[in-house]
């Protein structure tokens, strides 16, 4: 079944374009990101990254790397979930998370990939809310072509402006023992990803039915 | 092998780790970072009949103020719980009877499983056994001849979405009148039902499948059904290229293995990207032999295809540590909600509603048609979820006042974009098909952007909502691209979206939006999907199946809530939820 074309754009999406496009400029932040995976990061030269990858995140202000993966066989899929602490100058409009691959013998590391996180993403929910993201990666490469690469997975929470507790619960460190869900290595919620894998889901046997009330 | 080099990523995604948890190690790959169960395992329920996993719920029962229906001494009560399949009633179970009292408190318990996906009706009677049926037992008591003392009932979810998990109900006589007495329900998910183990595994010696390089083996544990063979509940990740492998941590919880004396089957695979994956292994244990394993640092040797043959590769128990799950009726019972919205499809391909081929069309025989059938089918089941029953219902589609909206209030009397409970819907979605003219094309985004806006405003005021997005269509999206960055956004929004195609349109755009092939959204500005938040179904294709619309709907539900919650770190509320009416969810409408 086919609509007529588009004529004009309905007075509802003109509003949420005006609202996106005059958003308040940010004030500076304290940022926790927690830099989660990467997806089939290649490197330049074509292979999957393999050894010494690391992650750093940048804005205009600060950087903090996280550490190198130690697991040398990765095959383009690098897990970090390390949570890394930057300041966001105010007015900034996004930060960036870059991955390197760390070389031996003196060399210095080698770009491979990176993504910039906009502001609005991570300021949907108060300070200390969790937000859950994952970005394309573009190659750093200095051709001028930015090729498409793998994903990489991240979690960002605003540190100040939350409130003590709130921050806390929101944080929900998994402890050891009775833990509930997922705990990453770095106990900050970083597990957005695998976490609820393996959710039950609630059952219909076989050959069950709608059932309607009788009327109570 | 050699592969490696060229994964493309969907072949990627089908080495990820499933079903297992991962205790939020796992790679993060597409199939895990959704959360749902992989196609193999998806195919598997369906193909055998079983949907999701078991959870089962124990109801126990009082009463007050009964009737006394004995000359010289108090009534004997005994009660039977009933459910309604297809208008059939059937008995769940009796309770023992109670000698000479008014206000009985019974010992045995009821067992039936929750499913959150229908309405499961509930009819409890209450009987006064005569004195002369004592000595028989309660399963044999001929009901028709015991005086009756009252009957009550409700939905399930009625009972376990209240604090506490009780629900207490008015008797009534058989003819319907009010009677003085009450009878209380309380519904308890066995504590055995949050349990989950978390285990790492490695495996020695595996076999070589491979000619240039050595295997590439990942692990599937099924847990064995005597009906339905075995049932696939996780596989690792593929460990490239290595005979000693080790995995990250799995997580098996007991809503997938049943008890821990249920026969598991765990086979080693050789992962080929074609999918053939070669059998390198397999053996059958239990949890408790796991345990044993981990306890006593052995290894457990795999068998040939066939079982006869012993092999020399070996499977070890690193780490085994059981832990404790919030279920998803823990966080209902605590104050948790599911706000339902509507958006309903009001574009010109619908077919004038006047005429009876229209898919608005308003039959006077009182029939409903796809899009009230779908309101009320979703409806029916979510709104016990929410507190207020205060619904956002919208259209998109039509002209209203002279233009064109893709996103118009649906209760087109006052304008207001709520109306309350599923009749309010129903007769708002009515009135709207005189008040407005179809026009078109079709659009979600203004839809999915308002639904959005309402659920991270509310993330301002409590993290205790999760929100339920239902989109009714008949048509070909012409704003694919805005929809996929909407619900790209939307994924770290607590919000699910069902849309339900009507009418024979293609609707093969919409497969894309459900991410159920493993495949992550990915916005225009290079933002990707953290989580499959869509649902659709086609409204014909299920028709006349054994699995109604509806459930098929709403049965990743409880899933994407609780992958939602557990991600962020959300726990239930400890303390009763401060009073039903609390603040405003959102600001009220400028």
């Amino acid at each position: 079944s086919f609509d007529p074309p588009p004529i004009l754009v309905s007075p509802q999406l003109q509003e949420h374009m005006a609202r996106k496009g005059t958003a308040m400029p940010m004030p500076s932040m304290t940022l926790e990101v927690t830099v989660v995976s990467g997806e089939a990061v290649r490197v330049p030269s074509g292979r999957p990254l393999c050894h010494g990858a690391y992650a750093v995140v940048r804005t205009a202000t600060s950087s903090a790397p996280t550490r190198v993966d130690g697991d040398a066989d990765c095959h383009g899929f690098p897990y970090w979930a390390e949570a890394v602490r930057v300041a966001l100058p105010a007015g900034a409009p996004a930060l960036d998370v870059e991955i390197c691959c760390a070389r031996g013998g003196g060399r210095p590391a080698e770009p491979v990939a990176a993504a910039r996180v906009p502001v609005e993403d991570f300021t949907v929910g108060p300070p200390g809310h969790l937000h859950c993201l994952s970005y394309r990666l573009f190659d750093s490469g200095s051709c001028g072509i930015r090729r498409r690469n793998g994903i990489v997975n991240i979690t960002v929470r605003r540190l100040d402006g939350a409130p003590v507790g709130a921050a806390g619960k929101a944080a929900a460190v998994p402890a050891a023992g009775k833990a509930v869900g997922a705990a990453g290595p770095s106990g900050s919620g970083a597990s957005c990803s695998g976490a609820a894998a393996g959710l039950g889901k609630p059952a219909a046997p076989a050959g069950a039915v709608m059932g309607y009330p009788l009327g109570c | 092998m050699g592969g490696c080099f060229s994964v493309a990523g969907d072949v990627r995604g089908g080495m990820e780790a499933v079903g297992g948890g991962g205790g939020g190690r796992s790679h993060g790959g597409a199939a895990a970072q959704q959360g749902g169960p992989n196609d193999a395992v998806d195919h598997f329920f369906q193909a055998r009949g079983l949907r999701g996993l078991y959870t089962p719920i124990e109801l126990s029962f009082s009463a007050t103020k009964l009737r006394n229906m004995d000359a010289f001494s108090k009534s004997d009560p005994m009660l039977v719980v009933y459910t309604n399949i297809k208008g059939k009633l059937e008995e769940i179970g009796r309770t023992e009877v109670i000698l000479n009292s008014l206000e009985p408190s019974w010992i045995t318990k009821a067992t039936m499983s929750y499913q959150f996906e229908i309405v499961q009706p509930l009819i409890f009677r209450i009987y006064d056994v005569d004195t002369k049926y004592h000595q028989t037992s309660v399963k044999l008591l001929k009901l028709d001849q015991q005086d009756f003392l009252g009957e009550a009932c409700c939905n399930l979810s009625e009972i376990v979405t209240k604090f506490n998990h009780s629900l207490t109900l008015n008797l009534r006589s058989d003819c319907g009148h009010g009677l003085h007495g009450t009878m209380t329900v309380h519904a308890e998910e066995s504590d055995s039902s949050r349990m989950a183990v978390e285990m790492t595994l490695h495996c020695l010696n595996l076999e070589n499948k491979d000619v240039l390089s050595k295997s590439d083996p990942f692990l599937r544990i099924s847990k064995l059904v005597e009906t339905a063979g075995p049932i696939p509940i996780c596989k690792t990740e593929v460990v490239i290229n290595n005979l000693n492998p080790v995995w990250r941590p799995i997580t098996l919880t007991s809503q997938q293995y049943g008890s821990k004396d249920n026969p598991l089957l765990v086979e080693c695979f050789d992962f080929e990207s074609s999918g053939n994956h070669e059998l390198i292994g397999a053996f059958q244990t239990t949890i408790t032999q796991l345990e044993n394993l981990y306890a006593s640092k052995s290894g457990a040797n795999f068998y040939s295809h066939k079982g006869q043959r012993k092999m020399k590769g070996q499977l070890f128990v690193d780490q085994l540590q059981e832990k404790v799950q919030h279920t998803f009726l823990d966080y209902i019972s605590s104050g948790f909600e599911l706000n339902f919205m509507v958006a309903v499809d009001f574009t010109a391909s619908n077919g004038d509603p006047r005429v009876p081929q229209s898919l608005h069309y308003i039959d006077p025989s009182g029939r409903p048609n796809s899009y009230q059938q779908a309101i009320l089918g979703v409806g029916e089941v979510l709104q016990f979820y929410d507190n207020d029953r205060r619904f956002p219902a919208w259209g998109f589609g039509a002209r209203t006042q002279g233009h064109v909206s893709h996103c118009f209030n649906l209760n087109t009397a006052t304008n207001d974009s709520e109306v309350v409970g599923v009749e309010g819907i129903m007769s708002a979605y009515t009135s709207s098909l005189y008040a407005v003219s179809l026009a078109g094309p079709t659009m979600f985004g203004p839809v999915i952007n308002r639904a959005a806006d309402i659920a991270s405003q509310s993330l301002q005021y409590s993290n205790n909502k999760y929100f339920v997005l239902l989109i009714i269509t008949d048509g070909v999206l012409t704003d694919i691209q805005e929809t996929k960055d909407c619900i790209v956004r939307a994924s770290d929004l607590p919000l699910s979206i069902l849309i339900v195609g009507v009418g024979n349109a293609d609707f093969q755009q919409m497969e894309i939006l459900d991410a159920d092939n493993g495949k992550r959204l990915e916005s225009s500005t290079g933002r990707i999907a953290t989580r499959d938040i869509v649902q659709f179904v086609p409204m014909r294709e299920v028709q006349g199946g054994q699995i109604s619309v509806v459930q098929s709907l709403l049965e990743e539900l409880p899933g994407q809530f609780l992958q939602y919650m557990r991600t962020r770190g959300i726990k239930p509320q400890q303390q009763a939820p401060p009073g039903h009416a609390s603040a405003p969810v959102y600001p009220p409408q400028q």
